[in-house]
């Protein structure tokens, strides 16, 4: 059964077509949300609010597009909504030291469990841009639409996540000041 | 990085990771970083070691959700009574938190309705600015559909959106904390004039959707545009509802 057909059943109420839509977009929709969230309890519920809501509006989605881009964007839109919501405690949390995260001593591949460590223990401000920008491959121009800011902005915000990447990734024996030249990706 | 008194970097210093992060997005933008790279072999690594870091980023590989995610799912769907249209969730108590200034609430719902009727003109007419003589309560509309193009549209109403959300976040933060009467910073006028602002927000992005159908990033602001909208009409109609029950 192709997806036109599948989201015409769902939209008739057809759970079974729900759940074949979901089987297909659940992996990109819960990463997208998990990696920009950056909690595993928060990502599941934040993951189900964003099927639950296409579930409930699918009549908007009229098939000309692709269905998984319009799931992507609305759970996305859901994920950097909640972000929003908790940006008081964000700002707390950006001044705070960030821990270090000792890489594997064969570092040139970077550990992609560290990387994903260190993203989750970003300040959420910089952690939505390099998500967005760096893993999801969105344009300056498209993050600053989505966050209401100037694509400058993103730009700043971005260089600034990975400097903070940089200090919180160190190789094993560098100092804990974390200087340049000592710590190694 | 620390430049030299003529702006130069001067061998002895490097540069910043900031600076070589954006060398490394615009190369063409920054010559002076290129010179210095060519030169410096510390930043020549810190350079290579960014680069990595950038490509690990955009490999990173999908996720698995949750075993059980999809039978949550359908079990939160199994008690939504409809499938389309505007479908409330339940928020218990805050319709009392938002309105309980008890000769506010009838001024709320009238406000509401008239509030809706004069946002469906607005932008059935295509005009700026409320014609003269608007009720107060009803505030001012936005200019979305009539802002000239499409782009500056979809700003106008983006702006409004966060404008919104700001109050509406109050509410439930303050809700959420467990905090007593926020009335006296939301009132029931000021629901009303969120309610007509999303009315017209509402509409303008259906019309935007009638030129792009399945706009994702137009089709998701309408999701969140019509979930609020409908948060804030059922803490509306449940206090109205309770002062009536409370009357009989």
């Amino acid at each position: 059964m192709d997806e036109r057909e599948l989201i015409a059943r769902a939209k008739a109420g057809d759970r079974a077509a729900m759940g074949e839509l979901y089987e297909t977009h659940c992996r990109r929709v819960y990463t997208v949300v998990r990696r920009l969230v950056g909690d595993d309890h928060l990502a599941e519920d934040l993951s189900q609010e964003a099927w639950v809501r296409a579930f409930e509006k699918l009549d908007l989605f009229r098939g000309e597009a692709a269905f998984g881009t319009w799931i992507y964007r609305l759970a996305t839109n859901v994920a950097l909504n909640r972000l929003r919501r908790s940006s008081k405690r964000d700002r707390v949390e950006a001044s705070a030291n960030l821990p270090r995260i000792v890489n594997a001593p064969d570092d040139m591949v970077v550990n992609r469990r560290v990387l994903s460590l260190a993203l989750d223990r970003l300040p959420p401000g910089y952690r939505k841009v390099l998500v967005l920008h760096d893993v999801e491959g969105w344009t300056h121009e498209e993050i600053a639409q989505s966050l209401n800011c100037s694509a400058g902005t993103s730009k700043s915000q971005l260089h600034k996540a990975r400097a903070r990447m940089r200090e919180m990734i160190a190789s094993p024996g560098a100092d804990e000041g974390g200087a340049r030249g000592e710590a190694r990706l | 990085m620390r430049p030299g008194s003529d702006g130069s970097i001067e061998m002895s210093e490097h540069l910043s990771i900031e600076r070589i992060s954006a060398f490394l997005d615009e190369p063409w933008a920054d010559r002076e970083a290129e010179r210095h790279l060519e030169t410096c072999d510390e930043c020549r690594a810190e350079s290579e070691r960014l680069s990595r870091m950038r490509m690990a980023l955009s490999a990173l590989g999908e996720l698995d959700p949750p075993a059980n995610e999809w039978a949550k799912i359908e079990a939160r769907l199994g008690a939504v009574p409809a499938m389309s249209g505007v479908t409330p969730r339940a928020r218990p108590g805050l319709g009392r938190r938002l309105l309980s200034n008890g000769p506010l609430q009838a001024a709320a719902a009238l406000a509401l309705f008239a509030g809706g009727v004069l946002a469906g003109l607005q932008f059935t007419s295509g005009t700026g600015s409320p014609a003269g003589g608007v009720s107060p309560a009803t505030g001012e509309l936005p200019a979305v559909v009539s802002a000239g193009g499409e782009d500056r549209a979809v700003q106008n109403v983006l702006s409004e959106i966060e404008e919104l959300r700001a109050p509406l976040r109050s509410v439930s933060d303050e809700g959420e904390a467990g905090s007593g009467d926020v009335a006296a910073d939301f009132d029931a006028i000021q629901a009303a004039r969120l309610a007509a602002r999303l009315d017209g927000l509402i509409q303008a992005m259906q019309e935007r959707l009638e030129g792009a159908p399945d706009d994702p990033f137009a089709s998701a602001y309408l999701i969140e545009l019509m979930d609020e909208r409908a948060r804030l009409a059922e803490a509306i109609e449940r206090s109205v509802y309770d002062r009536r029950t409370v009357a009989w």
